[in-house]
């Protein structure tokens, strides 16, 4: 059941857009099994960094490697394939709600499937592929909310489909966009622990992004800290001192509240 | 001009001066028409004529006002039949307009096109001449069709169905491409990060996020099509008009008011079914 | 409804007991059902197409009926088929153009006045004993009845067509251009009417309750608070069937009100072909141009909002 986990490495990466810039040579390397914790204030680039690392865009400058091998190198189709094999929970779920729970998640394995069989597989699902689904929801603690619609489905419940979706591609990693934004802090500890779990459990390299910092310390290995798209702080969670997190998050003069 | 009217700071506010230009045009327009309350007025045997008519609004005649010729159906046979065939023209042609729809629809957005194709090569050639074809078509009545046809083909009932189906195809080309355009994207965002090709993002992320609204206008447009189909029946075809113009001809107005309930609650039935299904199928 | 979250059912249960939209399954057969009866026994006669004789017809319309008959036994060039078009242009294509643009002005403006003062009695919210979520009394028979009758008149008015509202209008009206204003303005009416009572139900609630808690009346709501929030979409919605009407309006004048459609249908009896394509294309021009325009209207509005 355990995959083998995914590495990062990103070298002198910018990313830059027309009007900003997201990234300004960001290098950091990212061991197979790692549980890393983006944290930073609001625009500091984790977003754009976790697209990086999910290879949904490719670096103004610099390099970002993926289990070794350079993404600049690779054609759109091996892009594809890559991808496919990097689970990734987006903020606000991106679930199409008129479809089932079920459905959503059989879209995870798209990205290695022929547009025909896709079709087919979502629409007319084998037994096993319905009973493969059903043990995730139920590992990720939704299992009878398979044949319901995710428009009706609250949204803790929304956000373990997008989670189930991510590991019905069997991946290597787990890429997570504020995972726990909106969420009450007792369903906050539910989802890290299970992130957390899966991570162990399956192997996988675990990033995401926060905001609350205890949750942070408490649920992942590492911390990253970004601030203006910058790498500010970068180590195991016990070597970094509070005096640093403070200085992560300060606001300078001036600086509009978000 | 036009980028001088966009910039312009409206007194009023843009919505204050919409409704006080449209209602100074809608003077203007009477003024130049020369329009005046006499005209209200029914001329001589106008009145008389609207007096009879409406006196029979609630009592619609259940059987012939004049013994028809031998063999002949009874009246709400009659009235019956041109229902039928005026659902039968309008589902034909909107089946027919659904598949113009679509593939123009389709062609005509810019979601649907890979993001490769969007500025150049074949993409925005095809995609300019499926608007072009969209708008040309939806531009011209479907009565103004059905003339066209009718005077190069003449009266058969084939003729009846594509001109309902050129108009509405390109309406709903049209709405369809708008919608589509306008299909929140971050579900088809999901896919594409996962590694789905275009096709699939398309099919499965982007299109189902569409297909609510899709559905509910493509009722709406049946519906419409019902009222069309009825009054393609003034031109020869044999559909609820074609009887009513008929009966209100030779002064039966009796079975006016009877085939005009029965538009009316053909209309009704399928407005109803239209809600209901549009309800269930957005939630 | 859904099943309780700590029980683990099997997932044999679960499919059984699977939400199923019954509802759209039937719609989507009976639409599929009605197509194919349509298509194959509904009196639609593909084979009467008698393909060769109506190809043969059609080459024949083409070359024939539909070259300009001024020029037709003589060598002519596109420069002399625009200047024909340009004549029957100027004698009768802008003139009807015009016509038919202001009949459909008034009635637009017309049934968006009628409508506007129609819908505060079809809407749930404004046309009930305690207006915009009050909340403390219980609903009224009288204000009910309010409610259904408007909606029924709103049903009634748009479930006719303009076509035959026309019809009837011309015969007791005599040809002029009232009857095709009225027959647009009444079917527009039932269709403003019933969209402005939607918008009106769909407002934000907790604006309008607020102003009821302190004591303003249904009308004071109605001016000041309610017409802003839904003007936008009214004015939207407005615009948008004025493309429609004109669209009506060109094929309205063939009943014999003096516009484009009536020169449509003119040339049509006296089967001048040629004219008649022309014609209609000119129709299809100005629907295009009020396209255009009201496209542009309703950019700026949704900007503004």
């Amino acid at each position: 059941m355990s995959t083998h986990g995914r590495s990062f490495d990103a070298r002198s990466a910018t990313l830059s857009f027309a009007d900003r810039v997201a990234l300004q040579s960001v290098s950091i390397s990212i061991q197979a099994g790692e549980r890393v914790a983006l944290v930073g204030p609001s625009g500091a680039g984790k977003t754009s960094l976790l697209r990086l690392l999910g290879a949904a865009v490719a670096p103004t400058q610099g390099t970002m490697l993926l289990d070794g091998r350079d993404l600049a190198q690779l054609t759109n189709q091996q892009l594809r394939t890559e991808r496919a094999r990097l689970g990734f929970v987006h903020q606000d779920y991106a679930l199409v709600p008129n479809m089932r729970a079920l459905q959503n998640v059989l879209m995870g394995r798209l990205g290695t499937q022929s547009v025909f069989a896709a079709v087919r597989s979502v629409f007319w699902p084998s037994a096993a592929e319905e009973s493969a689904v059903h043990a995730l929801l139920q590992r990720v603690g939704i299992g009878d909310r398979l044949y319901q619609r995710v428009d009706t489905l609250s949204g803790g419940e929304r956000q373990r489909v997008a989670i189930a979706r991510a590991l019905y591609q069997t991946p290597g990693a787990l890429l997570c966009d504020e995972p726990v934004a909106s969420v009450d802090p007792a369903r906050a500890r539910d989802v890290l622990a299970l992130l957390r779990d899966l991570s162990t459990e399956r192997g996988l390299t675990l990033v995401a992004s926060l905001h609350d910092l205890q949750l942070a310390q408490q649920y992942f290995d590492r911390l990253i800290g970004l601030r203006h798209g910058v790498v500010v702080l970068d180590g195991p969670v016990g070597s970094i001192s509070a005096q640093a997190l403070t200085d992560l998050y300060r606001m300078e003069a001036g600086e509009a509240l978000a | 001009m036009k980028r001088w009217l966009e910039r312009r700071n409206w007194p009023l506010g843009t919505r204050g001066a919409t409704v006080l230009a449209l209602l100074c045009l809608g003077a203007l327009c009477a003024w130049w028409l020369q329009l005046s309350p006499s005209g209200l007025l029914p001329r001589e045997g106008g009145v008389r004529l609207a007096g009879q008519f409406f006196a029979r609004a609630l009592t619609p005649a259940w059987d012939y006002e004049t013994p028809p010729p031998e063999g002949t159906p009874p009246l709400v046979m009659k009235a019956l039949e041109g229902a039928r065939r005026t659902v039968v023209f309008a589902a034909a042609g909107m089946s027919l307009a659904l598949v113009f729809g679509l593939v123009l629809g389709f062609l005509g957005s810019s979601a649907w096109w890979p993001q490769r194709m969007r500025t150049s090569g074949v993409g925005p050639v095809v995609w300019t001449i499926a608007r072009a074809i969209m708008v040309g078509m939806r531009s011209v009545h479907e009565l103004l069709w059905a003339v066209l046809f009718l005077a190069a083909f003449g009266l058969n009932s084939f003729t009846a169905v594509v001109a309902i189906a050129l108009p509405y195809g390109g309406t709903l080309a049209k709405i369809f491409s708008e919608m589509i355009d306008e299909a929140p994207r971050d579900s088809a965002g999901a896919l594409r990060q996962l590694g789905a090709n275009g096709t699939q993002t398309f099919l499965l992320g982007l299109l189902p996020r569409a297909l609510p609204d899709m559905w509910a206008y493509a009722f709406y447009r049946f519906e419409c099509a019902i009222r069309s189909s009825a009054v393609l029946g003034f031109f020869g075809f044999e559909t609820l008009g074609y009887a009513i113009k008929q009966s209100f001809e030779n002064l039966q107005y009796g079975e006016v008011w009877l085939y005009l309930w029965t538009l009316f609650g053909l209309v009704v039935l399928v407005e109803l079914w239209a809600a209901s299904a549009r309800r269930r199928f957005v939630a | 409804m859904s099943p309780q979250p700590n029980a683990q059912l099997s997932l044999h249960e679960l499919k059984r007991r699977r939400p199923r939209e019954r509802l759209v399954q039937i719609t989507l057969l009976l639409l599929v059902l009605l197509t194919c009866y349509a298509w194959t026994c509904g009196d639609i006669h593909l084979n009467d197409l008698d393909l060769a004789r109506r190809t043969e017809n059609l080459e024949r319309f083409v070359q024939e009926d539909l070259a300009p008959y001024s020029l037709r036994d003589q060598e002519h060039s596109w420069t002399d088929v625009a200047a024909w078009a340009w004549t029957i242009a100027v004698t009768r294509g802008f003139e009807g153009a015009l016509q038919t643009l202001a009949m459909a002005t008034v009635a637009i403006t017309l049934s968006a006045m009628v409508a506007f003062l129609l819908l505060w009695c079809a809407a749930r919210t404004s046309a009930t004993a305690r207006p915009y979520g009050d909340g403390r009394g219980r609903e009224t028979l009288a204000w009910r009845a309010v409610r259904m009758s408007t909606t029924a008149l709103f049903v009634y008015l748009r479930a006719i067509p303009e076509y035959i509202w026309a019809f009837l209008l011309v015969a007791m009206l005599g040809p002029s251009a009232w009857p095709l204003i009225l027959a647009l303005a009444i079917h527009n009416s039932g269709i403003l009417g019933r969209l402005g009572a939607e918008t009106v139900e769909n407002l934000p609630p907790r604006p309008l309750t607020a102003l009821r808690t302190l004591g303003a009346t249904r009308t004071h709501i109605g001016l000041f608070a309610a017409t802003p929030g839904f003007l936008s979409r009214f004015l939207l919605y407005v615009f948008y069937r004025y493309e429609t009407c004109v669209r009506e309006a060109t094929v309205l004048g063939m009943l014999g009100i003096a516009s484009l459609g009536y020169w449509i249908e003119d040339v049509r009896t006296k089967r001048y072909y040629d004219e008649m394509v022309l014609l209609v294309a000119m129709g299809a021009l100005l629907v295009l141009c009020v396209d255009l325009l009201s496209a542009w209207v309703r950019r700026r509005l949704r900007q503004a909002s």
